[in-house]
């Protein structure tokens, strides 16, 4: 045999020096993206104040308190003052974060489900199927997200489960086409036609070539889509289109300040509008630090 | 001795990113007098484009001169304000770079392009400088350069952006024009033709040149002298002749024997460098070299050799090893006489057919959808393969050449089964393949594998190479978990590599080892068949012989065929048993290696054995070299396709398709009305 | 091009009759149906029976469907059952005023964007990168009207510079003669999409800076500058077409909260009531031409795209 080119990996003493697996070298990756821990510290902060925070800081966020409305933040042990209401804005912030997350993330991640499913179906099988699948998410896609949320949720009545359903169903269209993109791609790859001219069928394709090199897509993708789907909540919350009160959230919270602006109340828009600031950016930067990650991991460094 | 034009002293270069620092350029010493052509030759990363980027201050970012002179026409260029720099650009220094697509601007006219040097440079008007430019495009054999002016480079075929490259760094006249790899793009053919057009300007204005290439092909005629490039560093420099006839350092003569047109016979293996080239982000003592050289010595490992001349070595030829070659003409490799007798493959005993072809088609529609048809015709196609018939014999090497464009690809994809042909047959060991469904065809697929140019596209870049060389078993049913895990472990011995290999990523391993892997792959299934598509096009001279030797090996050993495609004719030569020529998706010849590539009886094999850079200085180039360029295979000509670029083309070459004849000896067909009488090409590549 | 361009519109042909199939859909999920929604929920069921017959909305869903497209066809948008008018001419009153401040803030984001985005390429890596991509994020993650909001803090309240209410007028005259009032929303508006296109400005520059063409610019002895304006520019201006169609939506979405917020008298104002006080027919005219504005928005910037890029221009 003629001799082997010298530096070889795995030419070693052992396997002690096996490569360090994807998910490994991933994780690694991530946690050298400053930015992206930023967001993932401040997620996790945000997580923390709304779904623990009312442990230890509980308030009444059902019956409003007219006597002790409109405090400013510190007076009365309201550390962030109180609403027109009297609710105490601390309190109400997290109130209104857990709904805004709850339905931000779920309706993210169904959005990603459906969408991506959708986006696979059209982009593996091609041809006409491909065309008509697409036109329709070209069709829906044409008509801003904003207007289409706020026609739906005109017709129905907003309730938390309801505000998911209507958030996904305008929400998939995106990574529907992402998706639909890269199954095209991987369809054509060298290592899905090796692996055909090896007599494998179209399972093995999808299964053990396809969904795991698009995975990084998917997941990245749904992250951008929970920070829209935040959004989302806001515009319609703002829009005054979102759960009726009592129930409240960080857009409605806005939009129910904005009148005492010019009074200077200034405590009852800048903790919510500030929050989903914080917490889309967040998501954007996780994200980020994830596209990088998975785009690295499969370089020599 | 003359005043040098430039003269690099000493020259250093650093390139930091992604948190390392690669020494590029150590210590570089070079002097090129007025007129004078010098070649730079060397493998991927030995620092033969860098070296040329720094003379015009073009380093990539994060590249510095961290020390050393480049004097031009009294300036150092190393030191000088970047202003300094942009007046010699273009105006005393040309430039013409490796790929004639990316290097035009796809959105600028090539008018434009090509009068923006004039522009900047001379103060010429507008119009003044459009008018030099056509002249220009004229002098660089651009066919109705007027209307040329007015198209963007997407309009022109890859020999023809060239042209327009060469046009935009000569339209000042410059002194001195650096060519980094400006062939290594192209087609054989084309390749012939540019650099027939470098030599030509270059004698017409009096240019000195430098050409950087990694092909010593291409350098052997056309330039004065030559620098040999290791690890950054000047390995050796001589006058052309001297170093092709007696290369002095180890490195330069190891390269010189990997070539498969050195090759002593085609029953020897090449001559092999082991390992790769050094990685240069650690600092080593001693020769570069050393590691991979046989005659390395503990000096060599301590103590840095310096260029300089030795006793018996012509004026002007330096090198620095302290253990080379000796200075007599060293041309054992090539006049070797007899090939060994050597044991032919067992399978080969066994000559039954393996592979048939009969006219086969491949068309592909031009343009798919709903609005393919246009002025009502039927929708246009392109024939990529035009009635193909053809018979690979078991444990045989069947070698198909032809310039890009020709069909080979598609003709390997349809032999392995990636695409079904529009008509004719394939039958694999007597069983009509383009029949099968389901279950059979399944089963058959562990016959014939594919080799890929590209082994790591082909390889899912999240699997360990362990798993992906188990998968085609799994695919198939083959074995249980432990005698697949025993089977990968033989595969890797078989190909040359260490067992651990397994654990690690493909994007761990270099070019070649890919390669090996790829082969590995391949194998597993144990075919019968394996195609292989431009499988060592990619890699550099050293890396090719070992794996062109690894393949030859295994098929000694295990008696498989190869359908090997390429474009390299030396390649194919050193190891096809019988070749077939393709031009514009038609077989025009074909027959025995020795045969066909010494006794060519179609005038497009000719041609192109005519048009190969032969690395040798001594080889008088071709008299009539192939013109003109392949025409589209959507719109290919009637009668012979090769009628529009042939010589000896008459009234009948254009009405009757020229039937397939024997007239020299049996076995070697040709499809051609007026035959070459078969007398050995004025040039062997042998 | 010809092939190019009659592929392109025969696409867009096809996504606008999808458009108004979701209309239709979405008309057909209000609650008891069109005539409820358009007679009100105080009407009889004999009312609703006799409106549902003479409108055809008894017969079969592709019938329906046909009837429906021919009344778009003639223009017919349906009555606003608020407003006693005919959503037609609603929109021909209010569209020219959202096309004013789409308009405006596409320019404006395109004057801000390009140079920011070359800045930040020929910068990569140093502090103005850093801080430019840092509040390009920020900007990404602020809902317009948050942005809205502290514009308003700022500008017209802390130091009133602008005043926070739109301009009133009917015309587009009217409301360019007050262009004070402008400010405001149409800053809103444009910071919505300024940090997508100066993200884009940035890497295209950048992949364009990578290209080989630029080394050979600089081989012919261009300066820095001169290759941006000549060579790069140009090639990362023209994909910016394409992106500004991508982005049309968003930008809809943008001028129908800066319109409710600064009660600025466009269609988003009128989709924005429409929407609290269940007018139908006004919601769902908007939504289709909301709809067939992207559509052909995005035709126009294809069109252009192809127009602008010689390599489409000819192949085709």
């Amino acid at each position: 045999m003629t001799a082997a080119e010298l530096p070889v990996p795995g030419g070693g003493t052992g396997a002690a020096t096996a490569t360090p697996s994807l998910a490994r070298r991933t994780a690694a990756v991530f946690a050298r993206n400053k930015l992206a821990l930023a967001g993932t510290v401040v997620l996790a902060g945000l997580l923390a104040l709304c779904f623990l925070g009312p442990l230890f800081h509980p308030t009444d966020q059902v019956h409003t308190d007219l006597a002790r409305a409109n405090l400013a933040p510190g007076t009365g042990g309201h550390l962030l003052g109180t609403t027109d209401l009297g609710y105490d804005m601390l309190g109400r912030l997290m109130y209104g974060g857990r709904t805004s997350l709850e339905v931000g993330l779920a309706a993210g991640l169904l959005a990603t489900l459906f969408g991506t499913v959708y986006g696979a179906v059209a982009g593996y099988f091609g041809g006409w199927l491909d065309a008509a699948m697409m036109r329709i998410t070209d069709a829906a896609l044409a008509i801003p997200a904003l207007f289409l949320l706020v026609v739906v949720a005109a017709i129905v009545t907003p309730s938390k489960p309801v505000l998911i359903l209507v958030i996904a169903s305008v929400a998939w269209l995106s990574p529907a086409r992402l998706i639909r993109g890269e199954a095209l791609a991987l369809r054509s790859r060298d290592y899905v036609h090796a692996m055909r001219l090896m007599g494998g069928g179209g399972g093995r394709a999808v299964f053990r070539h396809i969904v795991p090199n698009a995975l990084g897509t998917v997941v990245v993708n749904a992250t951008f889509q929970i920070a829209d789907a935040i959004l989302y909540v806001a515009y319609l919350s703002f829009l005054g289109l979102s759960i009726p009160p009592p129930a409240a959230d960080w857009g409605s919270m806005l939009s129910a300040g904005i009148t005492y602006t010019q009074v200077g109340h200034w405590w009852l828009i800048f903790p919510p509008g500030i929050a989903i600031v914080l917490v889309v950016a967040a998501f954007n930067f996780i994200g980020d630090g994830l596209r990088d990650a998975f785009d690295v991991r499969l370089r020599k460094d | 001795m003359t005043t040098p034009l430039l003269s690099i002293e000493d020259l250093s270069v650093e390139i930091t990113g992604r948190g390392r620092t690669v020494q590029a350029l150590e210590r570089v010493s070079l002097d090129l007098a007025p007129g004078e052509a010098l070649g730079i030759v060397g493998e991927s990363g030995c620092g033969k484009t860098m070296t040329a980027l720094s003379v015009l201050g073009l380093l990539p970012g994060g590249g510095r001169i961290t020390g050393g002179r480049i004097r031009f026409d009294g300036t150092d260029l190393a030191a000088a304000p970047e202003r300094t720099l942009r007046d010699v650009r273009g105006h005393t220094i040309g430039m013409v770079f490796q790929d004639p697509l990316t290097s035009l601007n796809p959105t600028m006219t090539i008018g434009a392009q090509v009068a923006e040097p004039l522009l900047l440079h001379t103060g010429a008007s507008r119009a003044a400088a459009r008018e030099k430019a056509e002249d220009m495009l004229r002098l660089v054999g651009m066919p109705r350069p007027a209307e040329r002016m007015s198209h963007h480079p997407h309009q022109l075929s890859g020999g023809m952006r060239q042209r327009v490259a060469i046009a935009m760094a000569l339209i000042c006249e410059p002194r001195l024009l650096i060519a980094d790899e400006p062939t290594t793009a192209l087609d054989v053919t084309t390749q012939h033709q540019i650099l027939e057009l470098i030599d030509e300007l270059r004698a017409r204005l009096g240019m000195a040149m430098i050409l950087v290439t990694h092909d010593l092909g291409v350098i052997a005629r056309r330039v004065d002298r030559v620098a040999v490039m290791y690890g950054g560093k000047v390995a050796e420099q001589a006058p052309v002749h001297e170093l092709f006839t007696a290369p002095r350092h180890r490195y330069t003569q190891a390269l010189f024997a990997a070539l498969p047109e050195r090759a002593a016979g085609r029953d020897r293996p090449l001559a092999t460098i082991p390992g790769l080239p050094p990685a240069l982000d650690t600092r080593t003592t001693g020769c570069r070299f050393a590691p991979r050289c046989g005659f390395a010595t503990e000096e060599c490992q301590e103590r840095e050799p310096r260029l300089s001349r030795s006793g018996g070595t012509a004026p002007g030829h330096v090198f620095a090893c302290f253990h080379p070659a000796g200075p007599a003409p060293d041309d054992d490799a090539r006049t070797e006489p007899v090939p060994l007798p050597s044991p032919r493959p067992a399978a080969r005993k066994d000559e039954g057919t393996l592979l048939r072809l009969t006219d086969v088609v491949k068309d592909y529609p031009l343009r798919a959808g709903p609005f393919a048809r246009r002025r009502g015709s039927a929708a246009r196609q392109v024939s990529a393969v035009a009635g193909i018939s053809l018979t690979v014999r078991r444990g045989e090497t069947y070698g198909i050449v032809g310039e890009s464009g020709c069909g080979k690809s598609t003709l390997g994809r349809l032999v392995v089964g990636m695409e079904a042909p529009t008509s004719g047959t394939i039958s694999f060991a007597g069983r009509d393949i383009t029949a099968l469904r389901g279950r059979e065809l399944r089963a058959h697929r562990r016959d014939i594998q594919l080799m890929f140019q590209d082994s790591y596209a082909a390889m899912d870049p999240r699997m360990r190479v362990g798993a992906l060389l188990r998968e085609p078993l799994a695919v198939q049913g083959i074995g249980d978990r432990a005698a697949r895990r025993d089977r990968t472990a033989r595969l890797l011995d078989d190909v040359g590599l260490p067992r651990g290999a397994a654990d690690r990523y493909p994007h761990e391993f270099s070019g070649g080892q890919r390669q090996r892997l790829g082969l590995a792959r391949a194998l597993a299934l144990n075919p019968a068949l394996i195609v292989a598509d431009e499988p060592v096009s990619a890699l550099d001279v050293s890396v090719q012989a070992q794996i062109l030797n690894l393949m030859r090996d295994l098929q000694r050993e295990k008696g498989i065929g190869y359908l090997f495609i390429s474009h390299d004719l030396a390649v194919v030569r050193h190891l096809a048993d019988t070749v077939g020529v393709m031009y514009l998706g038609k077989l025009v010849e074909t027959g025995p290696a020795e045969a066909v590539l010494a006794r060519p009886l179609h005038p497009y094999t000719r041609g192109l054995l005519d048009t190969v850079n032969v690395p040798d200085p001594r080889v008088a180039p071709a008299a009539a070299p192939l013109g003109g360029e392949t025409p589209s295979a959507a719109e290919p000509p009637s009668g012979c396709r090769f009628r529009t670029r042939c010589p000896l083309a008459r009234e009948v070459c254009a009405t009757t398709e020229p039937p397939p004849a024997e007239p020299a000896t049996p076995g070697h067909r040709v499809a051609c009305h007026f035959p070459l009488p078969g007398v050995a090409s004025g040039v062997s590549v042998g | 091009m010809a092939r190019f361009l009659i592929k392109r519109l025969a696409q867009a042909a096809v996504v606008l009759l999808l458009v108004s199939v979701i209309v239709f859909v979405l008309l057909h999920m209000l609650p008891g149906g069109p005539a409820r929604a358009i007679l009100g929920v105080q009407a009889t069921p004999q009312a609703v029976a006799h409106f549902n017959h003479q409108q055809g909305y008894d017969r079969s869903l592709p019938e329906q469907y046909a009837l429906y497209l021919g009344r778009l066809f003639s223009g017919d948008l349906g009555e606003s059952y608020k407003l006693n008018q005919s959503v037609a001419s609603l929109l021909a009153e209010r569209l020219p005023r959202t096309a004013l401040l789409a308009g405006l803030a596409i320019a404006l984001a395109a004057v801000l964007a390009v140079p920011l985005g070359i800045l930040q390429a020929v910068r990569r890596g140093k502090a103005a990168d850093h801080v430019l991509t840092g509040a390009a994020f920020l900007a990404y993650a602020t809902p317009v009207f948050f942005l809205g909001l502290v514009l308003v803090l700022l500008f017209s309240q802390q130091i009133p510079l602008f005043p926070a209410q739109a301009p009133q007028a009917d015309t587009v005259s009217g409301i360019l003669a007050e262009p004070r009032a402008l400010v405001l929303p149409v800053v809103t508006t444009a910071l919505g999409i300024v940090a997508a296109f100066s993200r884009y400005m940035r890497s295209a520059v950048l992949d364009n800076l990578g290209e080989e063409y630029v080394r050979t610019a600089r081989a012919k002895g261009q300066s820095g500058a001169r290759i941006m304006v000549r060579h790069v520019l140009r090639n990362a201006l023209i994909p910016l077409a394409t992106l500004l169609g991508l982005y049309l939506p968003t930008l809809f979405s943008g001028t129908l909260v800066v319109e409710s917020m600064f009660n600025y008298p466009g269609m988003g104002l009128l989709f924005w009531s429409a929407a609290q006080g269940s007018d139908f027919p006004i919601l769902l005219g908007v939504t289709l031409v909301v709809g067939v504005a992207t559509v052909l928005g995005s035709l126009l910037t294809d069109i252009a795209y192809a127009v602008l890029d010689p390599r489409i221009r000819s192949v085709a």
